[in-house]
């Protein structure tokens, strides 16, 4: 822990420089952030990738994750509109001695000519303090997943977020777990927990199969003749935002809510968007209505490429049915199946 | 002055004795029946002192906290104390290395003596066979088997205390008053349900939830447990949830938990003291409560886990104290934490039984703190008075 006893207190000629932007235009800055933000504004070449380096430090006796809030907001000219915002919550270290600067990547948008980055204490109750030069650094490549081992051991959050968008793309799921387990070290960062708890989930999807239940729920006592053409998903988009699970029960319960409104008692799986989502959902909620009929083209599904999020992808169907989970699926749909 | 943190009152010891005698007289008891248990340490959030002490009046002890034992020495000759010694770890508060532990324990043991010779009676409560954070484990033994030797009454909670103890330092039976841990009945709020505890922390009604409860420390089991939770993952097909609360403990060891659990979306963390109110959202929204311990007696835990009827996994050696519900504590051995996630997964296959949670509610109403207190009293004046004091 330290006291800080080095570190001087923002004054209102820091607030007047920030007005204008100019916050720590040219020494190094060693203050103690205040709840109010103090901006800084760069000048961006072109759409290349650069960053700054600085130090947090916090009077408390651990790592104070999140307690620092860093806001980018690129515009295309001076005072003009914005572009692009992009929000960071860094951690601050408690000792001197231990502090590592912190990477705050700018990845400017098609257009943006200026950078303004802002920077406010987000704790109550401790101090936090900031000490860098406050310089951009150019001519470093962006990283990528080659470089993740190098990523790993630094406090690098934006470096990390960059890398973590590349293992989305990749499919690579064993460093997107690597990453996501160090980022969840420095940040308290919701968003991190949910894509943690997708990337379980389908990795336990896969060993598996669905597991959950739907308790509680109502039986299903429509006409076996009427059935339901599941075509969509039909929970609102907003449930993309969610744990992959949670996705999945979310259609599931608003799927039991359609069959109980139209009286079908069978689920016509159609081929579309999404579809191994809305099997999944389907296969949940058979849990919980077993008399449920499924129609399902299981000769397309196999055939066809499948994927449900980022983290459950197949070149065919039949890729997915081949997993223990995939087989667990089958066999949960596929019985008194039409 | 004294008194004041705790009820906003500056009292001196000589003043607290008078006016628990005043007290005591106000109740009926007569000066001959009354006593003054005067306890050492004070420990403010966990409730058990005013527990164990929750009938004192009715029974005629006036109870009150010592804040440094060399304050009794200060009291007229006339007035004899109970002095009522429970964790004794606090005796090595300022030791720096072992040389120091030894000569604190001997000063410790000293001034106990002396107090004996004063006249007053001397009480300890064997919490745990050592401290948790025992630091010198030699000094500790020496002073542990001082203080037994010294008492005039022992106190313990599980019965198999004197046989886990007399590897380490003798508790002679004739001295020993076995008296359980209370259960936490009327002390923690109880009113939510089961789906809201579970709303309140994310979970789903479907998941399998295990909950390890209580301050953090090295002691608790907790890095062990974290270290192989994928094997108990595989039993349940990723259905586990874990769920840690309680006060962090030192900033290194909550770095290394930290650790363990980053990466985790099976586990939720939270480093915080749960108050009085919050304590049942925990335990309601828990499947089985796991108490993996690599040592201990008893329980606070365990006991609060019964409270709210649900089945409990404890260490072999802690199973004794679970007397009335050992079909709903699950033992493990401590040396070996994969047996402790076999016992989680037999909890987990008890958990939810209406019959078993009307037999942990029985318990709980059996063992309510002012019929343990009752208990305590009655076998520590019966005790005091086999010994003349």
């Amino acid at each position: 822990m330290t006291t800080l006893a080095g570190y001087r207190r923002l004054t209102k000629r820091d607030f007047a420089l920030s007005k204008m932007a100019a916050f720590g235009l040219v020494s190094r800055q060693k203050v103690l952030l205040a709840r109010r933000p103090v901006m800084r504004r760069f000048a961006l070449v072109g759409r290349r990738a650069v960053h700054f380096d600085v130090c947090f430090l916090t009077d408390a006796q651990m790592v104070a994750r999140d307690a620092v809030h860093v806001q980018v907001t690129y515009r295309p000219a001076f005072s003009a509109r914005t572009l692009k915002m992009e929000e960071h919550q860094l951690f601050a270290d408690p000792h001197p001695a231990q502090a590592r600067r912190q990477r705050v990547w700018l990845c400017p948008p098609r257009g943006a000519r200026f950078a303004d980055v802002a920077f406010a204490r987000r704790t109550r109750g401790q101090k936090v303090a900031l000490d860098g030069v406050l310089r951009l650094a150019a001519g470093q490549a962006k990283p990528s997943l080659a470089d993740i081992d190098d990523v790993l051991v630094t406090h690098d959050l934006t470096a990390m977020s960059l890398l973590l968008a590349d293992a989305e793309k990749a499919g690579n799921r064993a460093a997107a777990q690597q990453l996501l387990a160090r980022m969840q070290r420095l940040s308290h960062s919701h968003e991190i927990f949910t894509n943690l708890a997708s990337l379980r989930e389908a990795s336990d999807l896969e060993r598996f199969g669905v597991t959950a239940s739907l308790p509680g729920l109502e039986a299903l006592e429509g006409d076996e003749d009427v059935v339901f053409d599941y075509a969509a998903w039909v929970s609102p988009p907003a449930s993309d935002g969610l744990p992959f699970l949670k996705q999945v029960r979310a259609e599931a319960l608003a799927l039991h809510g359609l069959l109980r409104g139209t009286g079908a008692a069978t689920l016509h799986i159609a081929a579309g968007d999404r579809l191994l989502a809305r099997m999944l959902a389907a296969a949940l909620l058979r849990t919980a209505a077993p008399t449920m009929k499924i129609r399902l083209d299981w000769h397309g599904f196999r055939k066809a490429p499948q994927q449900c999020g980022p983290w459950l992808r197949y070149d065919s169907g039949a890729s997915f049915l081949a997993t223990n989970g995939g087989k667990a699926v089958e066999s949960a749909l596929a019985a008194d199946a039409l | 002055m004294r008194g004041i943190g705790q009820h906003g009152l500056g009292r001196s010891l000589y003043e607290e004795c008078v006016d628990a005698m005043a007290a005591l007289s106000a109740t009926g008891r007569a000066p001959s029946d009354s006593r003054l248990l005067a306890f050492f340490p004070h420990v403010s959030r966990n409730p058990y002192q005013r527990m164990l002490y929750a009938r004192g009046f009715q029974d005629g002890f006036a109870c009150f906290p010592v804040k440094a034992i060399d304050d009794v020495l200060g009291l007229p000759p006339e007035i004899k104390l109970v002095l009522h010694f429970h964790w004794l770890h606090k005796a090595f508060h300022d030791a720096a290395d072992t040389k120091a532990a030894g000569r604190a324990a001997t000063h410790f043991l000293n001034r106990i003596r002396r107090q004996k010779d004063a006249g007053h009676a001397v009480v300890w409560t064997v919490h745990n066979i050592m401290s948790h954070s025992a630091v010198f484990p030699d000094e500790e033994t020496k002073l542990r088997a001082g203080v037994a030797e010294l008492a005039d009454v022992i106190h313990i909670m599980n019965p198999d205390t004197v046989d886990l103890c007399a590897p380490h330092y003798d508790l002679p039976s004739r001295k020993v008053i076995t008296v359980p841990h209370p259960s936490y009945q009327g002390v923690y709020g109880d009113y939510i349900c089961r789906a809201q505890a579970r709303f309140d922390l994310g979970l789903q009604s479907d998941d399998q939830v295990f909950l390890l409860f209580g301050s953090l420390g090295p002691h608790k089991g907790t890095r062990q447990f974290l270290a192989v939770i994928d094997r108990l993952q595989e039993q349940l097909q990723g259905r586990a949830r874990i769920l840690i609360a309680g006060t962090p403990g030192k900033p290194s060891f909550m770095e290394e938990i930290m650790a363990l659990v980053a990466g985790r979306a099976d586990v939720q963390l939270f480093q915080a003291h749960v108050d009085d109110q919050g304590v049942q959202t925990f335990f309601r929204a828990a499947d089985v409560v796991v108490c993996p311990y690599t040592r201990g007696l008893n329980s606070g835990v365990m006991a609060t886990a019964a409270g709210f009827g649900r089945p409990v996994v404890v260490p072999r050696m802690m199973a004794g104290a679970g007397q009335g519900i050992s079909g709903h504590i699950f033992p493990f051995d401590q040396m070996d934490m994969m047996s402790c996630h076999e016992a989680c997964v037999a909890a987990l296959g008890q958990s939810g039984g209406t019959e078993a949670q009307a037999q942990l509610e029985t318990w709980a109403e059996e063992h309510a703190p002012r019929a343990i207190s009752g208990r305590f009293f009655r076998s520590l004046r019966a005790k005091l008075a086999d010994c003349g004091k």
